[in-house]
């Protein structure tokens, strides 16, 4: 894949910056307003309008050809704001060679890629479904500043509100080619304790979950980017699946974070798989343990809570 | 099971662990291209020389690349660690950490060790750090948070400091007028310190903004509380002084006359 330059990069930094209110922000609302509605149109033109509005947005003369790994089959508007789990299987296996984590992770290079997609027609005319719209329904949002950051996102990632997770986890394509990574490098870390299959479907079935495991490792990364510890807690959900067995978002960063804090103490690489395992587990039943503590004290009249109440208390009393 | 609760003796390279007495440990990491080397040095700690000779212990060089989700760690017997990776695995800033682990069950002998230890051996299991240094950045926090810029609009001698996160991590964008810029004042360190200070007063309002914490302040605050210097937030706001937080980060250098000749 071509790298964008550095010069694309600050004109791709610019256009999204145009298109978005922030508090950092010194234009005035009905200047980013307009652009946002310039955009909005575009997208409802269809992918010969919006394809020739993002060139020029992007600086992408019209006889340049645009570089994207292949897409397996045509993409509805409902697939691409979430693509189902055999899409994202199909697509990690098409794309396995023609990417690597350095281009994966640079928002730019995944914007360009749709707009190659949408000139070639594979995500179809419905583009406001699938990049303006809502997330369960691709209905039409009510502000165009939430259609905007829609499409922003879905197209690659928002890094300058959004940070550096963005790429990994707001564009669906892109969270797709993570998760597959992750989940096969929780087999080779799991020395086949897991196969990339399972782990990938615990990626999948809960996308708050998958934002929350990999935006603490590039936010706390001495503790929590380790390809062991990753894997481990993976392992501990292996049953998951979309729907009523989906991993529980807080439960698992929280678990996450109880294993992060012994990281001074110990180097989760040296240890052997099973001894990672059981910290993990350990870590998650302790989580576990805590929300159903925390959720008890909130109801406020369950017997344990009436203990943890009453003990609390002998020791204020106590003092 | 690793019981990950009981305590072992840990020799830092900041020095901050009070459980040795007498021994010292550094280490030195040089990055040439993809290539990383280490080289540790270990004094006056006989009993983790013997752990190392008896293949308990082995010498760690952990390299993380927080953007690309990369991790990798390389073991090695003798002092040095060299750590190789592909360039198509990283981007943007690595942290590498250096250290001595337990990789075998083992005991280790007290001598030299603070008196609150009791005398007797004490049981290692492997994964323990017993040596560990401090993180090594492939850019320092001074230079991954200031971006110098050119401005004509400025007055001669006027500098602006503005926030900019367009790539995904919070910088500050310093801009100079013409003349200063030309004249290569940016590489004044006394400009950078100002600069770093104007930065660090800008932070607290930066910092809860969309709900999301740039991974440089991360480190900004580990780096203050390991120095012991306030750092922002709604408790300790009140004693949040950016002069003293961005000196505790780079320290102002102020020469005595005479010390240019």
């Amino acid at each position: 894949m071509n790298r964008p330059t550095p010069e694309m990069e600050q004109r791709f930094s610019d256009w999204q910056r145009s298109l978005t209110l922030t508090s950092k922000t010194n234009q005035s609302e009905e200047d980013v307003t307009e652009r946002q509605r310039e955009l909005v149109n575009a997208v409802k033109g269809g992918s010969q309008s919006f394809g020739a509005y993002l060139r020029v947005q992007l600086g992408i003369e019209p006889n340049v050809n645009l570089e994207a790994p292949t897409l397996p089959r045509m993409i509805d508007p409902s697939e691409l704001r979430d693509p189902p789990f055999e899409l994202e299987v199909s697509l990690v296996e098409a794309w396995s060679d023609q990417l690597n984590s350095r281009d994966a992770s640079q928002p730019l290079l995944w914007t360009r890629c749709h707009l190659n997609w949408i000139e070639q027609g594979h995500l179809g005319e419905r583009l406001d479904e699938a990049f303006l719209g809502a997330l369960p329904s691709g209905a039409e949002e009510k502000t165009t500043e939430a259609a905007a950051r829609n499409l922003l996102r879905r197209m690659g990632g928002l890094p300058h509100v959004r940070g550096k997770v963005s790429v990994l986890s707001d564009c669906p394509f892109s969270r797709a080619w993570w998760r597959g990574r992750v989940a096969a490098e929780a087999t080779a870390s799991s020395a086949g304790g897991i196969d990339a299959l399972t782990a990938h479907r615990v990626l999948h079935s809960n996308n708050d979950a998958w934002a929350r495991l990999v935006g603490d490792s590039v936010r706390r990364i001495t503790v929590a980017n380790h390809a062991k510890l990753r894997a481990a807690l993976i392992y501990q959900y292996r049953g998951s699946k979309r729907g009523e067995s989906a991993v529980r978002p807080q439960e698992m960063q929280e678990a996450l974070r109880l294993l992060a804090r012994r990281s001074p103490a110990i180097l989760f690489d040296a240890l052997d798989w099973s001894v990672v395992c059981d910290l993990t587990a350990e870590a998650v039943a302790q989580t576990r343990a805590d929300q159903q503590r925390e959720a008890e004290t909130e109801e406020g009249n369950s017997p344990s809570s009436q203990a943890t109440t009453v003990q609390r208390l002998t020791r204020f009393l106590r003092r | 099971m690793i019981n990950s609760s009981a305590s072992v003796p840990l020799l830092r390279e900041d020095g901050a662990s009070l459980d040795w007495t007498a021994a010292t440990y550094t280490a030195d990491i040089e990055i040439r291209g993809r290539v990383a080397l280490a080289t540790n040095k270990l004094t006056g700690a006989p009993q983790l020389d013997a752990l190392i000779m008896a293949g308990d212990a082995r010498w760690a060089l952990e390299i993380r690349c927080p953007k690309t989700l990369f991790a990798q760690v390389e073991y090695s017997n003798g002092a040095s660690v060299r750590a190789e990776w592909d360039p198509d695995d990283v981007d943007g800033e690595m942290f590498l950490r250096s250290g001595l682990v337990a990789v075998q069950p083992c005991e280790l002998a007290t001598d030299g060790l603070n008196d609150l230890w009791s005398k007797a051996p004490l049981s290692i299991e492997p994964g323990r750090w017993l040596a560990r240094g401090v993180v090594f950045r492939t850019q320092s926090l001074a230079s991954s948070l200031l971006e110098f810029h050119k401005l004509p609009e400025l007055a001669e001698g006027e500098m602006r400091v503005e926030p900019d996160t367009g790539n995904g991590d919070l910088r500050f964008k310093v801009y100079l007028a013409s003349n200063y810029f030309d004249q290569e004042i940016r590489t004044n360190r006394d400009v950078q310190i100002a600069a770093l200070i104007a930065a660090f007063g800008r932070i607290p309002h930066l910092d809860s903004g969309d709900g999301e914490e740039f991974a440089i302040l991360t480190h900004i605050k580990a780096a203050l509380s390991e120095a012991d210097v306030p750092i922002w937030g709604s408790e300790a706001n009140a004693d949040f002084d950016p002069a003293r937080a961005a000196t505790a980060i780079e320290r102002l250098q102020i020469s005595v006359a005479g010390d240019d000749q």
